[in-house]
């Protein structure tokens, strides 16, 4: 099962390795991006942010789709890592058994047109294409969707923050 | 059991240390600090004043920067003097090992796991060689 899904626009880093690995027991990491899964120099530098013991997959949108309804993970506990709200829509309405998505960190390095952009928590951007996805996730009834950037923050419900934009 | 930390430096060394564990963990208010030299203040009633702060069923480890500077003989000497058991001094320190000390699961702290955790966050050079070949695989990671 996936114990959690989160967004993070910088993929895996100190908050993700270190603090939330620890507070979520999972110590099977799957990075689903695109671009990461083919490009060697991303590979590394994540490599070099995953904390000893810990096993880590990167692979496609699509391929990690795919291990995330491997049979052999459905008594694992599995934390997915995103880029963008619209990959972890796409993962919420393909895979079964997601506790939560976290939309932690999102937007700021994406590269679209800042004008475009809503603020819908204190660290997430998104573009319109990013903000309709949202609305997508949000409506999924068989995942809970928020934002907490750090375990000792509290979570923000992300159809409680749209409705209000 | 309640642990209670201080960093020492010289200069805004601590300063910036306690910036950093706020944004990767939210941790900055765990921590205390002293910018030593900054004015010319006198630092140790700080130290002796944290020292004093640990209860006899708390832990307190106390981090400075430079093994043998005058910040770390002033801490060795304070914590000498109060002849408390409870209390750890980490020279050289670095952000990884307070950051893993800060988020470390073990109720009590013992001179084994901090020299551990010492041993797992030193200075690295890392190796910049791309791996060749299959990186990953699927059946080893289930």
């Amino acid at each position: 099962m996936i114990s959690q899904i989160r967004v993070d626009d910088r993929l895996i880093h100190g908050q993700v390795a270190v603090v939330w690995t620890k507070e979520l027991n999972s110590p099977l990491l799957v990075v689903a991006n695109d671009e990461a899964a083919k490009n060697e120099i991303m590979q590394m530098t994540l490599k070099m942010a995953v904390p000893t013991g810990m096993k880590l997959l990167i692979r496609s949108v699509e391929d990690a789709i795919q291990i995330f309804n491997d049979p052999r993970g459905k008594d694992k506990r599995i934390f997915a890592i995103v880029n963008c709200v619209s990959d972890a829509t796409k993962i919420a309405k393909n895979v079964q058994n997601i506790d939560s998505v976290n939309v932690a960190n999102a937007g700021r390095f994406d590269k679209s047109d800042p004008k475009q952009k809503t603020m819908l928590f204190h660290s997430v951007l998104l573009n319109p294409e990013e903000l309709a996805a949202a609305q997508e996730l949000a409506a999924l009834p068989q995942v809970k969707a928020y934002n907490q950037v750090l375990p000792n923050n509290p979570k923000l419900d992300l159809q409680e923050a749209l409705t209000k934009l | 059991m309640k642990k209670k930390f201080l960093i020492a430096s010289h200069g805004k060394l601590a300063a910036g240390l306690q910036s950093s564990l706020e944004i990767l963990a939210n941790k900055g208010k765990d921590v205390e600090i002293i910018n030593a030299y900054l004015t010319e203040e006198d630092y140790t009633p700080k130290i002796t004043a944290f020292i004093a702060s640990v209860q006899s069923d708390e832990q307190g480890v106390i981090f400075t920067d430079l093994f043998g500077g005058s910040v770390n003989q002033k801490v060795v000497n304070q914590v000498l003097t109060a002849k408390k058991d409870n209390i750890f001094v980490i020279s050289n320190t670095n952000l990884p090992i307070v950051l893993s000390l800060l988020l470390s699961p073990d109720d009590t702290l013992t001179r084994e796991n901090i020299t551990a955790t010492i041993r797992d966050g030193q200075v690295t050079l890392l190796s910049l060689t791309l791996p060749t070949g299959k990186t990953d695989d699927l059946d080893a990671f289930f």
